[in-house]
């Protein structure tokens, strides 16, 4: 979206993705949503983002609206209802109104068979006998028989696994054709500068993502986040529990203001804050300007060469005390 | 002999997630800035040696509960061994958020707030809604007996990795309701080893609770005895004067109304 290469992106449809917590270097999305000649938004809240679309279109949350099956293949399979409680709030709608509605105005009514959620999911029950009335009456979940899940492959004498061996490979031929190490390495990565601390993050139990900051309930719970410091570390920068602090990153990226947590839980050398917080978007009135974001923190980032994924605890942060 | 109900709470399976704080609130319907439990994490020393857990702050529901016993209006009961509430009898008079060895219940909205065991659902013989949501199995809830036994014999079973590790609330206090299986001592989790309702209390149980019971029914007994002295001053100023006609349906004041006018005619007569 940036380089136009290897073809240039006009427009962009985001749904239910909070584009500013969910990616790392916020500045940089930015820059690619300017880039775009049209930009949609759909989302149950007003985060961050939305205010940057052309088009807003809000959605009921998931307590207004059906969803699709929740079909479960664990070891007990079983597949779930999940139907509104309360009716829409406002003017919202579920993503799949308004995707029909829109797929009928381009004229591709036909690839819309169903007029509404309960005649698709009918139709989608009736493949195992079942209706929506049928599965509620059984209280919105019908549990499948479990079975071994080598059962099967046993059966065709058959392998689950994709590799020429037919079993787990921790020393993977496949990869030595490519040219990558067929037994990954470790390979050590940058130490923080003098004065930085690596900059970690993870989840709170109490929060979902980025999304549930703003619900009275659980914001009452955890209102902002905590910039966990080594107790020892803490006391040497001359800081203690509750003091405000802003984080500044290697590239000069602020975010915060912060209360820093000083406890033994953590190694001296690496400061961790919970994922989500730091929200900009004044609708969200409680969750506005609370804390830090870890996703502004991280201008950063490495592809691991072989799967791809994204490393992003490679970011180093200092800690300077609110004037 | 009537059911003993108890909780436990395994500290060694809570992960803090507080999914019993939000469940306890959705289901009693308790509003925002009240709360009847709370959970938060405790670390005591420093690092790299210390030690981690969660630290519940919720209704112990004492076997001799001491809210109870200087509860003036019975808001606050015993009922198969858990300490439960009625709030329409809370006079909001701040006592048992005195009394509390454990400092739980408090005051919110003009009556009392705690823990109320989820009385509803385990009279329809359901769990509380943080034993039935509690996604790590940490909170129990059922026959104390039970209970205590599974509370031991998780104690024991960790016993290796925790060596202090002991069931908190057999004894104290009358026995507790909830039993705690704690990974260290007491102590380490701000729990007094011996939990003492305060001699103040005791004073105000056996003393100024009786006292006042006194005093009332003598106020009540001095009322009482007046209203009947002024009924009767009232009848009989009532009786020296002819009643008014709309006034004259009371039975008493019917009654005297024959011989009123008797004695008026016989008095003229005498006169005249």
């Amino acid at each position: 979206m940036i380089t136009g290469k290897p073809y240039p992106i006009k427009g962009l449809i985001a749904y239910g993705t909070s584009l500013f917590h969910t990616l790392p270097n916020v500045a940089h999305t930015k820059q690619a949503l300017q880039n775009l000649d049209f930009y949609m938004a759909v989302d149950t809240l007003p985060q961050d983002h939305v205010a940057w679309a052309d088009v807003v279109l809000p959605e009921a949350t998931y307590l207004e609206r059906y969803d699709e099956l929740w079909a479960c293949g664990h070891k007990t399979p079983y597949i779930a209802l999940r139907e509104p409680a309360v009716e829409p709030y406002a003017q919202t709608k579920p993503a799949w109104w308004m995707v029909r509605e829109l797929g009928i105005r381009l004229g591709l009514e036909d690839f819309f068979r169903w007029q509404t959620a309960e005649e698709y999911l009918n139709a989608r029950l009736s493949s195992i006998g079942l209706n929506l009335d049928k599965l509620r009456a059984q209280g919105g979940i019908t549990v499948q028989p479990g079975k071994p899940w080598l059962a099967d492959f046993e059966k065709e004498n058959a392998s689950p696994f994709a590799t020429e061996s037919g079993k787990v490979e921790f020393y993977a031929p496949s990869l030595e054709k490519s040219k990558l190490k067929p037994l990954p390495e470790y390979e050590p990565v940058a130490e923080p500068p003098a004065g930085y601390f690596r900059l970690t993050y993870g989840r709170s139990p109490v929060h979902t993502f980025s999304r549930t900051q703003n619900t009275p309930m659980l914001n009452e719970l955890m209102s902002e986040n905590e910039v966990w410091v080594n107790d020892q570390a803490a006391a040497q920068l001359g800081l203690r529990n509750g003091d405000r602090v802003m984080l500044e990153n290697q590239d000069g990226v602020k975010s915060g203001p912060i209360k820093v947590k000083a406890t033994p839980r953590i190694r001296s050398d690496a400061v961790f804050i919970v994922h989500g917080f730091g929200h900009d978007a004044p609708g969200l009135t409680r969750a506005h300007k609370k804390g830090a974001s870890d996703a502004m923190l991280q201008t950063r980032y490495t592809l691991d060469p072989i799967s791809g994924g994204a490393g992003l605890r490679v970011n180093f942060v200092k800690l300077s005390k609110e004037a | 002999m009537a059911t003993r109900y108890a909780f436990s709470i395994d500290l060694d399976r809570c992960i803090g997630c507080q999914a019993c704080v939000v469940a306890c609130k959705t289901g009693n319907e308790v509003p925002l800035t009240d709360s009847f439990i709370a959970v938060r994490d405790i670390v005591r020393g420093q690092s790299p040696n210390f030690f981690g857990s969660f630290a519940h702050q919720r209704c112990f529901h004492c076997g001799d509960a001491a809210c109870v016993s200087v509860c003036p209006t019975g808001a606050l009961s015993k009922w198969n061994g858990l300490t439960v509430v009625d709030v329409d009898k809370c006079s909001a008079c701040g006592y048992c958020t005195d009394a509390c060895p454990y400092k739980v219940p408090h005051i919110t909205d003009n009556h009392v707030s705690k823990c109320i065991a989820c009385l509803d659902l385990v009279k329809d013989g359901e769990s509380p809604w943080c034993a039935q949501t509690c996604p790590s199995q940490a909170i129990k809830f059922g026959e104390r007996e039970a209970i205590l036994a599974s509370a031991k014999t998780r104690v024991a079973t960790i016993a290796a990795r925790y060596p202090n590790a002991n069931v908190y609330g057999e004894t104290q206090l009358g026995g507790l309701g909830l039993l705690m299986i704690l990974l260290e001592k007491p102590a380490v989790y701000g729990l007094p080893e011996k939990p003492e309702i305060t001699l103040r209390l005791e004073a105000w149980q056996q003393v100024v609770q009786p006292a006042s019971v006194g005093l009332t029914l003598t106020a009540v007994a001095v009322t009482g005895l007046s209203f009947i002295i002024a009924r009767r001053q009232h009848l009989r100023e009532k009786a020296a004067a002819p009643a008014p006609a709309e006034t004259a349906a009371e039975g008493k004041s019917a009654e005297v109304r024959p011989e009123q006018s008797a004695a008026e005619s016989k008095e003229r007569k005498e006169n005249g």
